[in-house]
């Protein structure tokens, strides 16, 4: 257990800051899911979610986090099963096979993979020398394989967040920014390579309604138009909380999932969408403080895969509503409806506090402290 | 390792930079298009514009009070079109084939046609024919909805009570009027809206509100008995030719009115084609000088008070007869007639006698506590309160004039009631029309309302010497004794005023008021009948010749149609003393 004089390294802020976000979720789930029928108990089960979620926080903040060192490769190792795994005897939704039928519930591998990706990545890259091209090749691998599998789930929107740990880490880690701009560009030399080979229809259809969302009224692209539509009627103080527009009533609009920051800024307009957005800049302002203040390289790695994947999320889902980049399925970390997401958002919560709690002033490894 | 941390620190400060400069570039985007954008907000609020579909409650029933449905409410078809669900290219054919089907102006549908809505009506309450036409053309886009719609299955019956309802719903006349809001509940709406993909929405509960039906009024009127007023006193207008008249029968009982006859009458259903003025309900809205029918009244006064016996002689001067610097004249001269007489004979001079010897202010109190000068309280819209004016406004000349029914003026109605008071030993009842409430079908009546007994007005003494002996000599010898049926013993009292001139200054001439109210049977009463006929011109006028015969008529066909048993008297033969009635 922490110590006393470790809890006073305990980041109130930042964990307030969660709270609030959660708060202000459930408060939004509520306002546009409470008038249809079958949707009327979603505030609830994600206030029970939360509960559990809180629960595997303290689960987290109870060890020191240095155990995960040990444990990121078995962990890495069991998530890539799980993901083959998914293959094989996988639960299809909707035209995807992104779950396994556990008894009593249901696992998406993929999300286990994100914290075992950013465990390995943090494992492998403290203490080492990133200056030549060659050591690059691991980390490309450790990230590539993972990101693979789920982009065949398809899940295209999941496989993507991996991308920002991959280059975060491999930033924080030291390794050169020009070596790194080069690694984009290759990527980017290869878009059409995945256009005409990888990437499915659905997907396609996603970055062509983005582009031209007229040619699409019915799927993807008819969502982003209702959001904006409801984001610019929300004005500078909004429609009012619950007003039940005609369109967040829609059945057919995501509004408590992908589109939840398109109810907040509709109801509460423009005051609304801007203290989801410095919550959002506090949280990760506070995150890469706590990273910053410990000097032990292991931590600081993990907490900075953490936030680069959930700022990457955040950023993405919010542009997408106010048609910045286009509709990944990537949902918005502590505010939209999920169970599992709000379960792993709270998992590297806990990891980040518990990487604040335990700081340490040296670099040293402890082996020779 | 320090220029680890170095670099570390250097980095995260670009990074932490960046994520603030995303932030802020989302924040800017969000300030565009929420606080500065306002062509988006215009395209929204267009979107927003659902379309409100009023439903109309359905309309109470007016019903008598055996349940005979007056005014009732039916369901026609009416055709409305969803806009959206015709294909541009097939909207020329939509609006010309409807507009065909439907003998409407093919521009306005097609501009119906081009508005971006999902509801506009095409014809509200079209025929059978017409909807079964449209309905075959299978045209797309086309709804149907059933509303309702008020009908009067009887045509002009009992029109002036029931009123008239606008192209509204609501009432403009009559008890349409005064209880529109009962009889009409509460309208509803629906609120059409479809997702982006053009799906109806789920209707929910705030977007649809059900109308309320009104409730069904149920009426004192028998039916029956309005048959008859009415046929009788069309038959008195037929030959009379009067500017209009009303003919009502009461129960002297509860105050309930039997039925309320105007002539001339109109469809309400049609009530456009008439004017305002003749949409009038002649028998509580307008006043007339009672004139000779107003005398029973003071008559009956003096006797409560024991100023006079019906026996009591005065010298009625042979028709003439100086009061003051007033010179009275009868119709025919009498010499010295009893009280009786001067009712049955309707002496305008011994009346004039008797009323000075009760005296003005006692007169006055016997006049308002018959209820004249103020309304009766009866539930119908505009009823008028009559003219009785009080004791410091009398000239020197009305001590004379009221007991022969000048300077007064009193509704047909209000008439009816105070003979009442003959008739019931001595109650002045309020009249009523409505007699209970009942659910929108008029199947279940919900609540029902008690006859009011205001106050004795006379002693049951007094009340049956009026019924059974001053008020049947006027039809046993008197003014009214061509009017005599068999087997029913008639009471009632004649009278023939002169309509007086609008600017008030004297009379008319050769206009008048023709009245009689009878009391049936006078020896049990059960109807109390009045009917006012104004300005006959068919050559009467007496009230004994033009209205008597009719109320007799009334009171004959309805008591033999509740089979009220007929009395012969054997030998009791109405008199035949002198020629034409006189008043």
């Amino acid at each position: 257990m922490p110590s006393s004089h470790a809890l006073r390294n305990f980041d109130w802020l930042f964990f307030g800051v969660v709270l609030a976000m959660v708060a202000l979720g459930v408060l939004f789930i509520w306002s546009c899911t409470h008038w249809t029928p079958e949707r009327a108990g979603m505030a609830a089960q994600q206030l029970r979610w939360f509960a559990v979620g809180l629960l595997a926080m303290l689960l987290v903040l109870a060890v020191d986090y240095t155990i995960l060192e040990w444990l990121a490769w078995p962990a890495y190792a069991a998530s890539l099963a799980g993901l083959a795994l998914v293959m094989v005897i996988g639960v299809t939704v909707n035209n995807a096979r992104r779950w396994i039928q556990l008894p009593g519930f249901m696992v998406q591998p993929s999300e286990v993979a994100k914290i075992a990706v950013i465990l390995v990545m943090a494992r492998y890259l403290m203490h080492r020398d990133l200056r030549a091209w060659r050591s690059l090749i691991i980390p490309l691998l450790i990230v590539g394989v993972p990101m693979g599998m789920i982009l065949v789930e398809p899940d295209l929107g999941t496989s993507l967040t991996l991308l920002p740990v991959l280059f975060g880490m491999l930033l924080a880690a030291g390794a050169p920014p020009r070596k790194l701009m080069g690694l984009i560009g290759a990527g980017l030399l290869a878009a059409p390579v995945f256009w005409f080979f990888i990437m499915g229809n659905a997907q396609k259809g996603r970055i062509l309604s983005f582009l031209w969302p007229e040619a699409d009224p019915s799927g993807t692209g008819w969502h982003v138009r209702e959001s904006l539509l409801a984001i610019t009627a929300g004005g500078v103080t909004g429609m009012g909380y619950s007003s039940g527009s005609p369109v967040l009533l829609n059945r057919g609009f995501a509004g408590h999932t992908d589109f939840i920051f398109a109810v907040i800024a509709h109801e509460w307009g423009f005051v609304g969408a801007l203290l989801v957005v410095l919550l959002l800049f506090l949280f990760f302002s506070r995150g890469f403080a706590i990273a910053a203040s410990t000097r032990e390289p292991f931590g600081r790695l993990v907490a900075t895969g953490i936030l680069s994947l959930l700022a990457f999320q955040a950023l993405v889902n919010l542009c997408m509503t106010v048609r910045l980049c286009p509709v990944t399925g990537i949902t918005l970390p502590f505010i939209s409806y999920g169970g599992s997401s709000l379960l792993i958002s709270f998992i590297m919560v806990g990891l980040v506090l518990n990487i604040g709690l335990r700081r340490r002033s040296s670099s040293i490894p402890r082996e020779y402290a | 390792m320090e220029s680890f941390a170095r670099t570390f620190r250097t980095r995260r400060g670009i990074v932490h930079l960046c994520c603030a400069l995303l932030f802020l570039a989302l924040a800017v985007r969000l300030a565009v298009i929420q606080c500065l954008n306002h062509e988006w907000y215009a395209s929204y609020a267009e979107r927003m514009q659902v379309d409100v579909v009023d439903l109309e409650a359905q309309r109470g029933q007016l019903l008598d009070r055996d349940g005979f449905r007056l005014a009732v409410t039916t369901l026609t078809p009416s055709i409305a079109v969803n806009p959206r669900a015709v294909p541009e290219a097939k909207r020329a054919e939509v609006a010309r084939t409807l507009a065909g089907l439907l003998k409407l102006d093919t521009q306005e549908i097609s501009d119906r046609l081009a508005k971006p809505k999902y509801f506009q009506w095409v014809k509200r309450h079209a025929t059978e024919a017409e909807a079964k036409a449209v309905k075959d053309a299978k045209l797309p886009g086309i709804e149907f909805r059933d509303e309702p719609i008020r009908c009067y299955p009887n045509g002009d019956f009992l029109c002036h009570v029931i009123g008239e309802v606008g192209a509204d719903g609501h009432g403009l006349g009559g008890l349409e009027a005064r209880y529109d809001s009962l009889l009409s509940g509460k309208d509803g709406y629906e609120t059409i809206r479809r997702d982006g993909r053009g799906r109806p929405l789920c209707q929910e509960q705030e977007e649809c509100v059900q109308p309320q039906s009104g409730r069904s009024l149920m009426l004192t009127i028998d039916a029956r008995i309005q048959r008859i007023a009415e046929e009788e006193l069309a038959a008195a207008c037929e030959k009379n030719k009067p500017e209009h008249a009303t003919a009502i029968v009461m129960d002297p009982w509860t105050g309930d009115i039997l039925a309320l006859a105007c002539w001339p009458t109109f469809d309400p259903g049609q009530f456009n084609k008439v004017s305002a003025e003749a949409r009038r309900n002649f028998g509580v809205e307008e006043c007339v000088e009672p004139g000779s029918s107003f005398k029973p009244f003071v008559a009956s006064a003096a006797l409560e008070r024991g100023v006079v016996t019906p026996d009591t002689i005065f010298d009625c001067h042979m028709g003439v007869y100086q009061i003051g610097k007033r010179t009275l004249h009868d119709a025919h001269g009498y010499g010295r007639l009893s009280v009786r007489d001067v009712i049955a004979y309707s002496s305008n001079i011994g009346m004039a006698q008797i009323g000075a010897l009760l005296g003005a202010d006692p007169m006055y109190a016997a006049l308002s506590g018959f209820g004249f000068g103020k309304v009766t309280g009866v539930e119908l819209p505009g009823e008028s309160s009559g003219l009785l004016h009080p004791v410091r406004m009398w000239t020197s000349l009305s001590i004379s004039s009221l007991p022969m029914g000048q300077e007064v003026s009193v509704s047909p109605l209000q008439l009816v009631t105070g003979f009442c008071v003959f008739a019931n030993g001595g109650w002045h009842v309020k009249p009523r029309i409505i007699a209970g409430v009942a659910d929108a079908e008029g199947r279940r009546k919900l609540e029902g309302a008690a006859p009011v007994v205001a106050r004795r007005v006379l002693s049951q003494r007094t009340a049956d010497l009026m019924c059974k002996d001053l008020l049947s000599a006027v039809v046993e010898h008197g003014t009214a004794r061509a009017v005599a049926i068999d087997g029913y013993a008639l009471a009632g009292k004649t009278g023939t005023a002169q309509v007086a001139r609008e600017d008030g200054r004297g009379y008319e001439p050769g206009a008048y008021t023709a009245v009689f109210v009878g009391i049936a049977p006078a020896n049990a009463p059960r109807y109390v009948v009045g009917m006012v006929v104004r300005k006959p011109k068919g050559g009467a006028y007496y009230g004994g010749v033009v209205s008597a015969p009719y109320v007799a008529n009334i009171c004959e066909r309805t008591l033999s149609m509740v089979h009220f048993p007929r009395v012969i008297l054997a030998g009791k033969q109405n008199g035949h003393e002198s020629g034409s009635a006189a008043e």
